[in-house]
C-alpha cells in the first residue's frame, strides 16, 4: 500500500499500540528517530531471559531498581544503558544518558541524548524507570 | 507484501525460522526494522518463531513416536510391541542354589517347604529376601554312614524380591484389567487367584497363557501384558476364549519384586519361616546369587519385537 510522506524513511517499525490508521484500518508505522526511541525503551525494558532462545537480549536496569537510591546505583543504571544500546541499538549514537534519582517515587528519570546514524540532528527522550511493586 | 512462498518452512532451530522470516520480510518495503533487536517487529518475529518452533517439536515427537524404529519413549515403544504381540521382559530375580538341612524335634517322615518360603541374605550391607518358587517336599533318609535319620532336601533354587501381594475388586462387567503397581516386578512369579467374593475364602489358581489357542469359556486363564509407565497389566478372557471374571470377584495377585543387579553376589543365606513347624536348620549354598537383571531395554525391544513376530513361535524356518 503506497503512503506519500514527506521525508526519506530509513527505519521504519510498529508501534507498540498496534494503533490503526482510521482512514483505511492499516497498522500505523513509526518511523526513524521514533523507531530508533521505541526500540530502546524496549530494549530497557526487556530484562534478560526474557525472549526466548535469546537470554543476552535485554538489560538488566530492571534488577537495579532494588539497589539503594545512591549516586553509585544510579551509575550503574546509566552504565547497564549505555552498554544494551551499544550492543543492540547500531542505528545510533549515544550522546549522552543522564540519570536522576527520584527517591520519593522509588524511581529514576532517565534522560537519553542519541543521534541517528543518518541524522544530524540530536535526539532526547525521557523514560521513568520505576518498580511495579 | 511478498507471497507466502517466499517463506521456507523445513528448519526447525529456532534461529534459522526466525532468519527465514526475516528473509521473508526482506521482500518488502513497508516495515524495515526486522534486523533490530529491540523493535516491536522482532518481538512478533520471536513469537512467531517460537510458536513455528513449537509445532515443529510436536510435530516432529508425533511423526517419530508413531513407528516403532524411530519412537524414544519407552511407553510408544512397549504399545508398538504389543501389536506384534511381544512382551517385553520384566525384571528378573537374582537366583541361588542352597541346599537346607531340616532337625525335626520328632520324628515326621517328611517336612514340606512351602513356596514362598523366605530365606534372607545379606548383601553389600542390605538385607535382601529370597523365596522358593513352589512347595519342596523333603522325606526322611537314614545317613549312609551313621544310619540316622535325617531331613535334607535336594539343590533348591531360590529367587530374590520382595513378595507382594495386591488385590483387585471386580467392578465392571466387561474388559476387567488389574494394572500391578510395581514396575520391577519379576513377571515370571506372578501368581494370580480369583475368589468368588469378597466373603469367599475359596480361591482358584488362574494360570497365564499368551495365545486363544485351546482356551473355551471355563479356561481360568488370564494374559500379561505390558503398559504405561513400565508396569504390566493383567486381564482375563471374554467368555469365550477364557474365563470371565464376573462382578464381585477378588483377584489376588502375587509377585515378588525384584531388586535387579543388587541381589547378585548372594553368599550366605538365613532361613526365616519355619519348616513345617520346625525352626532348626542348616542352610548351604552351592551356588551363589546371580542372574539378576533390569527389565527389557528399549533398545532390545525395538530389535526383538519384529524378530519375535517374525519366528511366531515356531520351531522352524
Amino acid at each position: 500500500m503506497a503512503t506519500t510522506r514527506t521525508s526519506q524513511i530509513f527505519f521504519s517499525d510498529l508501534r507498540t499500540d498496534l494503533a490503526l490508521n482510521p482512514a483505511n484500518d492499516d497498522v500505523l508505522l513509526t518511523t526513524n528517530e521514533n523507531a530508533i526511541e521505541q526500540s530502546i525503551k524496549n530494549l530497557l525494558l526487556t530484562n534478560f531471559y526474557e525472549r526466548p532462545f535469546q537470554p543476552d537480549i535485554g538489560s538488566n536496569v530492571k534488577s537495579l531498581l532494588f539497589e539503594l537510591a545512591s549516586p553509585h546505583t544510579a551509575y550503574n543504571v546509566k552504565e547497564a544503558i549505555k552498554e544494551t544500546i551499544s550492543n543492540y541499538e547500531p542505528r545510533c549514537e549515544i550522546l549522552d544518558v543522564l540519570v536522576e534519582s527520584d527517591e520519593d517515587r522509588h524511581s529514576f528519570n532517565v534522560y537519553i541524548t542519541f543521534m541517528a546514524v543518518n541524522s544530524e540532528n540530536p535526539r532526547t527522550f525521557n523514560l521513568v524507570l520505576d518498580r511495579v511493586r | 507484501m511478498a507471497a507466502n512462498t517466499a517463506t521456507t518452512v523445513v528448519d526447525l532451530d529456532f534461529d534459522k525460522i526466525k532468519d527465514n522470516l526475516r528473509n521473508f520480510l526482506r521482500s518488502q518495503a513497508n516495515i524495515k526494522d526486522y534486523d533490530f533487536e529491540g523493535s516491536n517487529i522482532s518481538t512478533i518475529l520471536d513469537v512467531l518463531s517460537y510458536n513455528t518452533y513449537l509445532n515443529n517439536f510436536y510435530a516432529n515427537m508425533i511423526a517419530n513416536e508413531m513407528f516403532l524404529d524411530s519412537a524414544q519413549i519407552k511407553d510408544s515403544i512397549i504399545s508398538h510391541a504389543k501389536e506384534l504381540n511381544y512382551l517385553p521382559s520384566s525384571c528378573s530375580s537374582a537366583n541361588a542354589k542352597i541346599k537346607i538341612k531340616v532337625n525335626p524335634t520328632d520324628n515326621p517322615g517328611s517336612v514340606t517347604l512351602n513356596k514362598w518360603h523366605k530365606f534372607s541374605s545379606s548383601i553389600n550391607g542390605k538385607s535382601k529376601t529370597f523365596s522358593t518358587d513352589s512347595d519342596i517336599v523333603i522325606t526322611k533318609a537314614a545317613n549312609t554312614t551313621t544310619g540316622v535319620a535325617e531331613w535334607i532336601s535336594g539343590e533348591i533354587e531360590i529367587y530374590e524380591g520382595q513378595i507382594v501381594e495386591e488385590f483387585f475388586t471386580v467392578a465392571a462387567a466387561n474388559n476387567f484389567t488389574a494394572t500391578l503397581s510395581n514396575a520391577d516386578i519379576d513377571t515370571d512369579s506372578l501368581e494370580v487367584k480369583v475368589r468368588a467374593s469378597n466373603t469367599s475364602s475359596v480361591n482358584a489358581v488362574w494360570s497365564k497363557v499368551d495365545t486363544l489357542f485351546g482356551l473355551t469359556a471355563s479356561s481360568n486363564s488370564y494374559f500379561i501384558e505390558p503398559t504405561q509407565g513400565s508396569k504390566y497389566k493383567i486381564t482375563f478372557g471374554d467368555g469365550i476364549f477364557g474365563k470371565k471374571p464376573v462382578l464381585g470377584n477378588i483377584i489376588e495377585a502375587k509377585y515378588r519384586i525384584s531388586s535387579k543387579e543388587e541381589g547378585n553376589n548372594g553368599k550366605t543365606f538365613t532361613n526365616v519361616d519355619l519348616v513345617s513347624g520346625y525352626s532348626n536348620t542348616v542352610v548351604t549354598t552351592i551356588a551363589n546369587s546371580s542372574g539378576g537383571t533390569d527389565a527389557e531395554s528399549i533398545d532390545s525391544i525395538k530389535q526383538n519385537a519384529p524378530k519375535s513376530f517374525q519366528v511366531q513361535e515356531r520351531g522352524n524356518k
